[in-house]
Formats: structure tokens, C-alpha cells, sequence
């Protein structure tokens, strides 16, 4: 067949709703949850759980026991750490290595360069927009940032955006 | 979309392994004494002299300080996983404060708490095995000795051999009592004996508060004899001959529960580890206890 000239598919990008990137992120938690399950094993070997009825009780004892054991504390801590190592290599792989997380990829939503030349996302802009995983401070700084600007700090210093790719 | 799926998977699988890994890692056991709740009864061994104060050696010198005890109670007390508590007593007592700040301790104790007499548990121990609940014996344990000694070596005499003589200057006349520099006075060794005795009365009065004895019967049993297991039963000292899994037998029937054990114990120092790898003791001081600077301190 002699060649036809359709029209080229044109790509139309739009900002990521507040809501897919939520629902992205939830998926996302989940899995990382999903990953480091062997790490809260560890966790409710050292932490007794009570069978006491009252919550405020069960409060008041574990508060007793945590102040009169401060080495659980400290393991607990640790564990805590490695939980959210492993959640940041976990986002800063996926978004360096396919630009997408799995939570993006169900939602078809993809981490873009804020310069559309730039076809593939730098590392260091991946660190930088993940960050908020290991200081939980940043993240609500960012929440407020996003409500009233519409962009997440994250991206706002990474140089990149969250965009919903629709093709024609 | 294939790719995808194969990096994800690539991805998630090594950061699983990491998981993994590091689980190993953190679960394994730190210096310090932790608490891991499998178990729903605490196993607290109460091994050698008790004491108020650490003797100070440096290769450790089975020597429990009250302190260190008190701080495992608390621990398994403040555990909600912790049901019950067994004591395991290897000590041949100590001084009169420790064992009375320990013996205290158990008795506010709300847990179901044993007392399992190994080889010997007498004097200070024996204190603290009767604020117990229930007491558990071999029948060749050594218990009892419920009396108090606060004697030391004098040695006066062998000074003046070598013309060592010992220039007194004291404010308060009863200030150098019990030096190993002199002879005692015929009112110093009455003072000192009317102390020996008041301790001896408080340790009598607790012995048959916490086994149920009258005041009468305890005296006639305190006259600081050693009794075997097999006959401390027959006295009343002791519930039952038999070992830890007489405990556990009993806690279970009390609790109604499957007893599993977790060990509460002081994490050795690293010269005590040296000390149990290379160093023996001497056998005169394995038979006197630990050593104390303090010659006139009295022990029970």
C-alpha cells in the first residue's frame, strides 16, 4: 500500500493530579512495606505486645517499658533507619533507572526534567527529590508547598515535575 | 512495558535480599542486656556474694550488686510479655542492706515470682529466696545459715612482732571500731555484738513474715546451721524439692499458661569475659567470697 501520511502521534503532557501522585505514593508504601516486612518481624520480637483491653493502659505499660529499656529503643531506632534506607534506594532507583516508581507506572505517571531536552533524569536530581523520605520534617513543609503553589518542594529543587502523559 | 516489569522485579528482588540481610544483622544480640519477649517468665539468676557496692576488681569477682538485680526486676516487671518470674539462687548471701533492698523488691512484686535454690542459697540468700512466693530446692542444696558474722582478721599481734605499733588518734571513742590494729575493747565487742544481734532480729523477723513461721520457731531454726535441701523442706524453709522444671510446673499450673523461659542477666564486662577465659581464683577466695576493704562489714 502506496505510503499513507497519517498524522504523527502528538504527546500531551499535564501535571500529575494530587490524587494519582497520592494513590501512586500509597502503592508505592505498600510495597516498600511488602519489602521490608523481615525488619517489622524484628521489630515485634522486642516490642511485648500486651494483651491488656485498655489502650490507655497498654500505653502506660509500654511507655514504662520502653523508659526502663533503652537498648530496645535503640534497636528500634535502628530498624526504623534501615526501613527508610531501604524506601529511599528505593524511589531514587526506580526514578533514575525507568523515571517511574510502580505506583507511577499503574497510574501512568511519569518524573520529568523540568527542561524538556533533558530526556532522562539525572541521579543527584533523584537524591534530591526523594529526600523527603529520610527527613519526614521536609514532607510536611512539601504538603504545604504543594497546597498553595502546586508544586512539591522536592521537585522545585530537583529541577524536575510529575507529569500525566495522554497521547492523541 | 516487559522491560518494566523485569527491572521492577529486578529492583524489589534486591532490595528484598537487602531487607533480608540486614533482619539478620540487627537481630542479632547487642552488649547490652535486651529483652526479647518470646518468653513469658523470666529466668534472674542470683549467682555470688551479694552486695551494695561493686568490690572493684577488675576480673570480676562473683560479686551481684543489688543495683544490677534490682534493675533486671524491673525490666521483666515492666514487661507485659513477662507473667511470671524464677529466681535462680547460687549465692552464698552477702551484706545486710543488698539482700534487704532486693528482698524488698520482690515482695512489691504483683508477677508470681520462684525461688530455685541451686547448690547453695544461704544466709542473704536465703532472705531473699523466703520474699518469694514459693521456694524450690535440691535436696542436697545448702540453705538456711539465717544468722549474721561480722568477724575480720586482727592482727595486732603480728605488728608488734615486728615493732609495728599503732598510734591511735581518734575524735569519738568508737570511731577506729573493728581496726585490725588492736585488741578490742570488752565495750567495743558488746556494742558490736548488740549490732550483730539487732540485724540478726531483722532477719529473723523477716523469715518468718515471708514463710509464714512464728517468730518463736524461725529463732530456734536461726542459729546460722546450714541445712540440706531435704531438710529445710522438713522445717519448713523450703515448698518443694526439685529444680526448674519443678517451677515451671508450678507456674504453669498457677498461670494456666505454657511457661517459656527468657534469660535476664547482666551482660559481663570485658574483663570479666577475660577473667572466666584465663584467670582462676584462688581457692581460699572462692571459699571466703569476695573481698572487701571494709573489714567490719557484716553479712548475712
Amino acid at each position: 500500500m502506496p505510503g499513507l501520511r497519517l498524522p504523527k502521534r502528538r504527546e500531551i503532557e499535564v501535571n500529575a493530579s494530587i490524587w494519582k501522585r497520592l494513590f501512586a505514593f500509597l502503592i508505592d508504601v505498600a510495597i516498600v512495606l511488602l519489602i521490608t516486612s523481615p525488619l517489622f518481624n524484628i521489630v515485634s520480637k522486642y516490642v511485648p505486645l500486651s494483651e491488656n483491653e485498655n489502650i490507655l493502659e497498654t500505653i502506660t505499660q509500654l511507655n514504662d517499658y520502653f523508659t526502663k529499656n533503652t537498648a530496645v529503643i535503640d534497636k528500634v531506632n535502628s530498624i526504623n533507619m534501615a526501613v527508610l534506607i531501604i524506601a529511599y534506594i528505593y524511589f531514587v532507583l526506580f526514578e533514575y533507572i525507568l523515571s517511574q516508581t510502580p505506583g507511577k507506572i499503574f497510574l501512568k505517571l511519569t518524573v520529568k526534567h523540568i527542561d524538556p531536552k533533558e530526556k532522562k533524569l539525572k541521579f543527584y536530581q533523584c537524591l534530591i527529590r526523594n529526600l523527603f523520605v529520610l527527613v519526614s520534617f521536609i514532607i510536611v513543609i512539601d504538603i504545604v508547598n504543594f497546597a498553595f503553589r502546586g508544586v512539591r518542594l522536592s521537585d522545585f529543587f530537583a529541577k524536575t515535575r510529575a507529569v500525566e502523559v495522554y497521547t492523541e | 512495558m516487559k522491560n518494566k516489569i523485569l527491572v521492577s522485579a529486578a529492583i524489589i528482588g534486591s532490595l528484598w535480599i537487602l531487607s533480608l540481610v540486614t533482619s539478620f544483622f540487627l537481630s542479632l544480640p547487642t552488649a547490652s542486656a535486651l529483652d526479647m519477649s518470646d518468653g513469658n517468665t523470666a529466668l534472674i539468676p542470683i549467682t555470688g556474694v551479694i552486695s551494695s557496692f561493686d568490690s572493684g576488681g577488675v576480673f570480676g569477682d562473683d560479686t551481684i550488686t543489688s543495683d544490677e538485680l534490682i534493675e533486671l526486676i524491673d525490666k521483666a516487671d515492666s514487661n507485659p510479655s513477662i507473667k511470671a518470674i524464677i529466681f535462680d539462687i547460687n549465692s552464698p548471701g552477702g551484706t545486710p542492706v543488698a539482700t534487704d533492698e532486693i528482698a524488698q523488691r520482690i515482695k512489691e512484686l504483683k508477677k508470681p515470682n520462684v525461688a530455685v535454690i541451686r547448690e547453695i542459697g544461704t544466709s542473704g540468700a536465703y532472705w531473699i529466696a523466703s520474699s518469694c512466693d514459693y521456694i524450690i530446692a535440691n535436696r542436697m542444696s545448702m540453705t538456711g545459715s539465717i544468722g549474721v558474722y561480722g568477724s575480720f582478721l586482727q592482727y595486732s599481734e603480728l605488728l608488734e612482732r615486728f615493732n609495728v605499733s599503732y598510734e591511735r588518734l581518734v575524735a569519738g571513742k568508737y570511731k577506729d571500731i573493728g581496726t585490725p590494729f588492736k585488741n578490742m575493747t570488752g565495750e567495743e565487742r558488746t556494742l558490736y555484738q548488740a549490732m550483730l544481734n539487732k540485724l540478726h532480729y531483722f532477719f529473723i523477723q523477716e523469715v518468718a513474715q515471708n514463710r509464714n513461721l512464728t517468730v518463736e520457731k524461725t529463732r530456734e531454726l536461726a542459729t546460722g546451721m546450714i541445712y540440706l535441701g531435704i531438710e529445710a523442706k522438713e522445717l519448713g524453709l523450703v515448698d518443694e524439692l526439685g529444680n526448674k522444671d519443678t517451677a515451671k510446673a508450678y507456674l504453669k499450673n498457677r498461670l494456666n499458661e505454657t511457661i517459656r523461659i527468657t534469660s535476664y542477666k547482666k551482660e559481663p564486662s570485658f574483663f570479666e569475659i577475660l577473667s572466666s577465659l584465663s584467670l582462676q581464683k584462688l581457692p581460699l577466695e572462692k571459699i571466703l567470697g569476695s573481698k572487701s576493704s571494709f573489714p567490719m562489714v557484716a553479712r548475712v
